[in-house]
């Protein structure tokens, strides 16, 4: 098999049993990654399990491009049933690094992890060698130390350490890569993130409280393996191709190519005067990251856009305002005190830009108090209140009436106990700021809201039908969208629909979200980095900086070329799209059995009710006949929202059909 | 067993040209010098790198293996990355291509050699067979870089060349593939250097001059970090010219 590695591995913390499937029962009909973890959810957890149980399974998949030499490959996936998410559906999340490809390297595809271990426990995977180790010592340490903590354990076992012959570096435990979960997740919040290194998370749909309910504190990982690739010579001139487009697409934005580092509204003088170095996820031909080490703070790697999370409440970047009281506040070390403590307790910070911009708001209207909360308003934005209320969260600890472990519940369920005892007004705040599924507003703004909406006021009614259909916010994978508004061209070569460009009306929009989609599914489970695929632009002087002869406005099929070369099958883009529309397929089956329907397809009433900079709010009317053309397209029941039996047997998804009883 | 320190690595790749300082008076008397071929001719280029910048991707590793063993698997690279992510040293490791190579001098069987191209008395068959897969250059084309390369047809697998590498460096620059049981070593991809073609941020560069290189250990306790002869050029200096 060449890109796969061939087998699974699974971990049975109940039992400590450790065996391996073939990936052949997954792949290449679901293709990798994300795929993967859609089949598991759907084959192996019944509806009624619940996030926390210990019938859970929690998967971390990386794809057939992983490990290879292909752009952006470093990214993997991980998926359970989504604890943040208000009906814990199964979701995904994703993180970039090198984690994945090391994976790989030990020589499996993915890991299904399921059950409870009797005591916290970490898992050691050396390429042959799995071991469940005790963390009884580890437990309970933050993020960052903890690795260090794992390395040292590592580093005294002879077992592993010891050594026939001196490869130098090969049995060097800095090596050993972990994703783990700090105080956040063993304390099973739904708002807490996995981390891996110093930096990379996966935040979004609160995994690490699954981590933490299996008490499992890290997956630690040294591969000394290969990933063959089918046909090498071809790949390596095909990757050099991609890697010049990718280049000059990431040009304007990505500060190692001169693009100005502050693009998020951060300034860049913090930016760049902490600034060791650059950082890469494996593989990558962008670098888009740094290390940095502000002094007295948590050194490690981070992004420009975090400058924001702890500084500028209302949103991230120039797509979205900064909060009116805090304009003239100037920025220092405090915005990457707040990232790298949040990294520390493996709090999601971008569910802390919700809460961060709530409570602040709740404060203002005279709701929430020092009080009633415990939490120090007054010092808002300075080291000590960030001590304070990630403390809170992350214990789930609070003041008289536990503040902390509610909000530790993530903002959706908190908004509504809140609402119980405050008042509606609880609830609007919150409807202001997070658009569906209990996920935040990211910077790929449906519009149509007043407070962060798009700051163009154009409405985004692509992104409306992405927002609707998935389980948590598509920015992850979908969010190069807003850049094909108002380029009828662009629109063409992707969606295959001119219409797509104007934002105004739902013309063609259907067919254009049903494309992102397949997209989007293609990346998450090849293994490739939203930022910067699909190789796709509107800038006239692409094709130039380039250097090199391109059809349309980009490279639409690189990763289908990429997917032939690694794999030997041979596909193209539209294949490998119906290998993604099976993977929706069954996502969204599994969302059924668990109650989904039409009527969830939508966004919080608050769009709908509200206008925005221009006056625009979503036309109920158009906005249902939208979602008529896309089921249309989708082969769902118009009425349900349904896959019908023809559709599933037309994926040759028959035993979804039968258990789903359509 | 006398070790540059990582720190010096650092050091030492921050100023052009540097000259970092190897306590390795007793090294010499190590290695075998019953099978040195000869005082080997130097190398016509070498893979530099800046230290500062390098982001840790491991780019380079990927497109080296993939390239040369038609697999990725970045423990065999040619260039070994020791990435702590704690401190924030990302330190890419090339082989030096030394004027002194201790890898070569280490070697009991003759399979480590200089790859003086086919008018040469040193047969190369692994550059050979990369020109051949890359369907760029024909043997009889083969400019020879002078680079220490393994003949992996006489290689034995013992491994003296990773020792012999590792009491001059931190790591070893020379790998061994326990699978076809041979030793791999930087061959420069016969004057394209793939590390230097992919790495992102330009911190992998190439030096190169005819007259050829005194990089690496020099046999005196001293290790030169980057050759006076040549400019280091990045990948995009190099567009047009190597690929």
């Amino acid at each position: 098999m060449f890109g796969w590695k061939g087998k699974v591995l699974r971990v049975d913390l109940t039992s400590d049993k450790i065996t391996t499937e073939p990936t052949t029962n997954y792949a290449p009909k679901f293709i990798g990654g994300r795929g993967i973890i859609a089949k598991v959810m759907w084959d192996e957890v019944s509806p009624e399990v619940k996030a926390f149980d210990p019938e859970n399974r929690i998967v971390f998949a990386t794809g057939p491009l992983t490990g290879t030499n292909t752009p952006t490959n470093g990214r993997c996936r991980i998926g359970s049933l989504a604890p943040q998410h208000p009906k814990e559906y199964p979701s995904h999340s994703g993180m970039g690094g090198h984690w994945g490809a090391e994976l790989k390297f030990a020589g499996y595809d993915a890991v299904i992890v399921q059950g409870k271990a009797k005591k916290p426990s970490y898992v050691f995977i050396y390429d042959d060698l799995v071991e469940i180790r005790s963390a009884s010592k580890i437990w309970g340490t933050d993020a960052i130390k903890s690795q260090k903590l794992i390395q040292d354990d590592l580093a005294n076992d002879h077992k592993i350490t010891g050594s026939e012959k001196p490869q130098a570096g090969r049995y060097d435990p800095r090596l050993v890569r972990s994703v783990l979960i700090g105080p956040a997740g063993e304390n099973q919040t739904r708002v807490s993130s996995i981390l891996h290194d110093s930096g990379d998370a996966a935040g979004q749909c609160g995994f690490g409280g699954v981590m933490g309910s299996k008490n499992l504190k890290a997956l630690s990982i040294r591969g000394t393996g290969s990933v063959p690739v089918a046909k090498p010579k071809d790949l390596v001139e095909s990757v050099f191709k991609a890697r010049k487009l990718l280049r000059a697409q990431a040009k304007p934005v990505v500060p190692a190519y001169g693009g100005p580092g502050g693009i998020y509204g951060g300034d860049p003088k913090i930016l760049t005067s902490h600034m060791k170095r650059l950082d890469g996820c494996f593989g990558c031909q962008v670098i888009c990251r740094a290390y940095i080490a502000p002094p007295g703070i948590t050194a490690g790697q981070a992004q420009c856009v975090q400058l924001q999370m702890y500084y500028n409440w209302e949103g991230v970047g120039p797509v979205c305002p900064p909060h009116p009281d805090f304009l003239n506040r100037p920025q220092d070390e405090t915005s990457w005190y707040g990232v790298k403590l949040a990294d520390e307790y493996t709090i999601n910070s971008f569910e802390l830009t919700g809460f961060l911009s709530y409570l602040w708001a709740a404060y203002k209207e005279g709701i929430l108090t020092e009080e009633n909360t415990g939490i120090p308003f007054k010092d808002f934005g300075s080291k000590e209140f960030a001590d304070k209320l990630f403390s809170m969260i992350a214990k789930r600890e609070g003041f008289r009436n536990e503040f902390g472990d509610l909000l530790a519940e993530g903002m959706h369920r908190a908004a509504l106990q809140l609402k119980e005892k405050y008042g509606d007004k609880m609830w609007q705040l919150y409807e202001e700021r997070y658009t569906a599924h209990g996920m935040r507003q990211h910077w790929f703004y449906i519009g149509s809201a007043k407070g962060p909406g798009d700051q163009t006021g154009y409405p985004n009614p692509i992104g409306q039908l992405l927002w609707a259909t998935d389980t948590r916010d598509p920015y992850s994978n979908t969010s190069r969208n807003r850049e094909t508004y108002g380029s009828p061209e662009l629109c063409q070569y992707l969606y295959g629909t001119k219409d797509a460009a104007n934002p105004f009306s739902y013309a063609g929009k259907a067919q254009a979200a049903v494309v992102s989609q397949h997209r989007a599914v293609l990346i998450d489970s090849v293994s490739a980095c939203d930022w910067f695929f699909p190789i796709q632009t509107n800038n006239p002087l692409f094709k130039e900086e380039a250097g090199i002869k391109s059809e349309g406005t980009g490279w639409k099929e690189a990763e289908a070329e990429f997917y032939s070369l690694v794999t030997g099958i041979n596909t193209t883009l539209d294949g490998l799209f119906t290998d993604s529309e099976r993977v929706f397929n069954i996502e969204r089956a599994a969302q059924v059995l668990r109650g989904r329907t039409r009527e969830e397809d939508t966004f919080n009433e608050y769009y709908f009710t509200h206008k925005d900079r221009r006056n625009n709010a979503v036309d109920r009317p158009a906005w249902e006949k939208a979602k008529d053309d896309y089921y249309q397209i989708r082969g769902w029941d118009l009425k349900t929202g349904i896959p019908t039996r023809e559709q599933l047997e037309k994926l040759d998804l028959k035993d979804v059909a039968n258990k789903l009883n359509v | 067993m006398p070790k540059t320190s990582r720190r010096k690595f650092i050091a030492g790749a921050a100023i052009v040209g540097a000259v970092a300082t190897v306590e390795a008076a007793s090294t010499v008397g190590y290695f075998n010098h019953q099978y040195e071929p000869r005082t080997p001719p130097k190398s016509k280029g070498v893979v530099v790198t800046d230290m500062e910048v390098c982001g840790g991707c491991r780019s380079c590793q990927a497109a080296c293996t993939v390239f040369n063993e038609g697999e990725c698997q970045p423990d065999l690279a040619r260039i070994q990355i020791l990435k702590d992510y704690f401190e924030g040293d990302y330190l890419p490791n090339p082989c030096s291509q030394c004027v002194w190579p201790g890898c070569l001098y280490s070697c009991p069987t003759g399979a480590l050699q200089v790859d003086t191209g086919t008018e040469g008395g040193f047969p190369q068959m692994e550059v050979r067979l990369t020109s051949l897969l890359s369907g760029k250059l024909t043997p009889d084309t083969t400019p020879g870089t002078n680079a220490r390369v393994v003949n992996t047809r006489e290689c034995i697998g013992c491994q003296q060349c990773v020792e012999g590498c590792a009491k001059i460096f931190d790591i070893s620059r020379v790998r061994f593939n326990s699978k076809k049981q041979v030793v791999t070593k930087c061959h420069l991809c016969g004057g394209k250097p793939q590390c230097v073609r992919f790495c992102p941020v330009g911190a992998i560069m190439y030096a190169s001059s005819d007259q050829g290189v005194s990089n690496g250990y020099d046999g005196q306790g001293n290790i030169i970090w980057r050759p006076p002869e040549a400019k280091a050029k990045r990948e995009d200096e190099l567009r047009g010219i190597l690929w």
